[in-house]
């Protein structure tokens, strides 16, 4: 082994000089400072400097050996293997009646496992099928938008993009509701959902299909909402049928109508669930 | 004749209530831990794991993680008046107004990044010098244990700040759980309590992310360190290393002052960084509300590989028996089930891959094995496509061109790279002298 030089040993001895310092200075530093940069500088110093100083130390004073040591098998020997089953066996020969008492002490385990198990159902609030189909939509329930205002259907200029919410419930993210009008004639919904638009107006779950994220993003141009976090494309004027990205379900429409005073309304909740699929999805 | 220190004198009381001389001379202070740069990811992990609960322990104390909406008025005055969770409020005011809050916020949040990079790192080297084999296999399977404890509690960190990049990951994780078949909308609401964002969330994963997963991950660890102990470390070929040898530097002092310097270097890498270089800048994301989203949303780089997939992997409208197959399911849940179910088998495919069964305390050179090497390396660059792919539009804006074309070129590269990297791999470790 190289006899360490006396500039290792040196810097050695300046590494933990640092270390020291920059230890005391950070005592006083708390105290004057709040800057991130300040403190975590110190910090970061001080231990890198012990590490340093400890490292050269290694190099410089000490002696380094590389030694050989034996491996002891793992394993133990058939012998006492042997000596620690038979044990086993004759403390349990001496247990009279040892059948039933394995047999319930296994059915206690087993039935106290399932009680355990059923406990969890205290963790879920809800059944979850009766809150999956139902969002706070339905007939008569007025379209807001994030301030409360409600929206007159001859007021909404074509090719406007709006984000409303059922009257009552803006902080609901299951009703959060895009709306759209394009003009009359470009819509081409299927048959059972062409009542659902008035005067080119149409409206879709905000929730993307896919993965649950809002679809955040209307394209007046080609007429598509895109997922900002997965970039699923629906197509806005024939149901919001997906025509890229990962989505495969539409996003549901909510069914539209105009009120005694000429504000948008629900005519129903939506007819599937919003947001990510599930297995009871048809 | 002289005194003997204090601490010698408490320590042999001690001895004399146990007795505990003899193994600690020859289990510590004579252990001998074999040399090599690769046996230090273990470590790190080992020592980003300490920072974590320091670092961690400090910040519970400061951090509440309810969801009551309050409106905020602290020091943070592009946030006044906007109405957050109580969580998102306390994560500003430990960023803001705490003394040394934002550094150790930072320091815990590299921690838990560098956590599961050692961790990973480790796993590969394991991997590709066969030190899965026998007698190692149960220590293999509690490591690929704590990897999938410290991505979920990573997970969990991330989520429980009420910011609007977290609220994001909480929804896509819960669509993900609830696209599971016949169990999922039950699974969902059992883990999360109900479509996010909900009362219960929070709390939830917050007693999990500071009581439960640690708690396990702790357990864990310790049986990991102790199977090792006694087993020993592995030693690369070398002269007189073979299965009954141990070759490297003793305990003490010299592996135990170079341990203490790896300790003091890992932490002071983390320090720094939580001192210079911004980590999860909650308060530009500003707090979760449910109809709003950002583009660009991403996860900590350990999920990302989870992100591309459910980017990346095709849509197949899938109907069994009239129910729903959803994407996420088979691209985030099945396929995360399929890596980790490959990881706990490796041990017994790799044996009998190798045909060997027997116990190994000398590792093999990746040379040796070229074939195992390709299959690793094609796995690695299927899992480094899907985290770029998680990306996809963030590469997409950086380099002026559609996302979709972006997506296009990483569904090529899934099934190209695997297979140049295998082949590569292969061709360069017969070149270097494999068999």
């Amino acid at each position: 082994m190289n006899e360490p030089s006396r500039a290792t040993r040196a810097l050695a001895i300046i590494s933990l000089i640092v270390a020291v310092l920059a230890a005391f200075a950070l005592c006083f530093a708390y105290w004057l400072t709040s800057s991130t940069q300040v403190l975590g500088g110190l910090l970061a110093l001080a231990l890198f400097a012990a590490g340093a100083g400890l490292t050269l130390w290694g190099r410089g004073y000490m002696q380094h050996e590389i030694v050989e040591g034996e491996r002891e098998p793992l394993a133990s020997s058939e012998e006492e293997w042997n000596e620690l089953a038979r044990d086993i066996q004759t403390g349990a020969d001496t247990i009279g009646r040892r059948r039933f008492l394995v047999g319930a002490l296994c059915a206690f385990a087993g039935a106290l496992g399932i009680a355990g198990i059923s406990f969890l159902r205290s963790l879920v609030p809800h059944v979850p099928t009766k809150v999956l189909w139902h969002t706070p939509w339905k007939h008569g329930v007025r379209l807001v938008k994030l301030d409360g205002s409600p929206i007159k259907a001859d007021e909404l200029p074509v090719d406007s993009f709006a984000v409303v919410f059922p009257e009552g419930h803006i902080d609901n993210l299951s009703g959060a509701t895009n709306l759209v009008r394009v003009k009359e004639d470009l819509l081409d919904l299927p048959p059972e959902q062409k009542s659902w638009a008035v005067k080119g107006i149409v409206a879709y779950s905000r929730i993307c299909t896919h993965a649950g994220c809002p679809v955040a993003q209307y394209e007046d141009s080609k007429h598509v909402f895109s997922c900002p976090c997965h970039q699923s494309v629906f197509n806005v004027l024939n149901g919001a049928v997906p025509i890229g990205g990962p989505a495969t379900r539409p996003l549901p429409q909510l069914p539209l109508g105009v009120d005694s005073a000429g504000y948008l309304i629900a005519t129903s909740d939506f007819k599937s669930p919003v947001g990510p699929g599930f297995w009871s999805i048809k | 004749m002289k005194k003997s220190p204090l601490i010698a004198r408490l320590a042999r009381k001690f001895d004399q209530e146990v007795g505990y001389a003899r193994t600690l001379r020859k289990e510590v202070v004579r252990k001998i831990f074999p040399d090599h740069w690769t046996f230090l990811f273990g470590e790190i992990a080992l020592y980003s794991f300490v920072i974590l609960v320091v670092t961690g322990i400090f910040l519970s104390l400061l951090f509440s993680p309810g969801s009551e909406p309050v409106i905020y008025h602290g020091s943070y005055a592009p946030l006044d008046g906007v109405p957050m969770s109580q969580a998102y409020r306390s994560l500003l005011h430990i960023s803001f107004d705490v003394r040394g809050g934002l550094l150790l916020r930072q320091i815990h949040h590299w921690a838990a990044d560098l956590f599961v990079a050692a961790i990973v790192l480790h796993i590969v080297r394991l991997f590709f010098t066969g030190a899965y084999r026998a007698p190692r296999q149960t220590n293999w399977l509690i490591g690929v244990t704590l990897l999938i404890l410290a991505v979920t509690n990573g997970f969990f960190g991330y989520s429980i700040g009420g910011d609007l990049l977290s609220g994001t990951g909480l929804r896509i994780a819960y669509a993900v759980v609830l696209s599971c078949p016949l169990i999922g909308p039950w699974l969902a609401f059992l883990v999360f309590g109900g479509p996010p964002p909900n009362p219960m969330l929070l709390p939830r994963i917050y007693s999990l992310h500071i009581f439960l997963v640690p708690a396990v991950i702790a357990l864990f660890l310790t049986l990991h360190l102790g199977i090792l102990w006694r087993q020993k470390h592995t030693n690369y070929p070398g002269p007189r290393r073979n299965d009954s040898t141990i070759v490297g530097s003793r305990l003490w002092p010299n592996y135990a002052i170079k341990s203490i310097a790896m300790f003091l270097f890992v932490s002071a890498v983390l320090v720094a960084l939580g001192a210079f270089a911004q980590i999860n800048p909650v308060w530009i994301f500003g707090p979760y509300f449910g109809p709003a989203v950002s583009a660009g949303s991403q996860p900590d780089w350990y999920l990302g590989w989870a992100e591309g997939a459910v980017r990346l992997l095709p849509r197949l409208n899938i109907h069994i028996f009239g129910h729903q197959i959803p994407q996420p399911f088979y691209a985030g849940f099945l396929l995360s089930i399929i890596a980790f179910a490959w990881l706990y088998f490796w041990p017994a495919i790799g044996a009998r891959l190798l045909r060997d069964k027997g116990t190994h305390h000398v590792l093999y050179l990746p040379r040796e094995h070229p074939w195992l090497c390709a299959l690793g390396m094609a796995v690695l660059a299927f899992f480094f496509v899907l985290l770029l792919g998680g990306g996809d539009d963030v590469i997409a804006v950086l380099f002026n061109s559609r996302v979709l074309h972006v997506r296009y070129l990483f569904r090529i590269l899934l099934v190209a790279l695997p297979v140049a990297a295998a082949a590569a791999t292969y061709g360069f470790l017969r070149l270097r002298g494999g068999k």
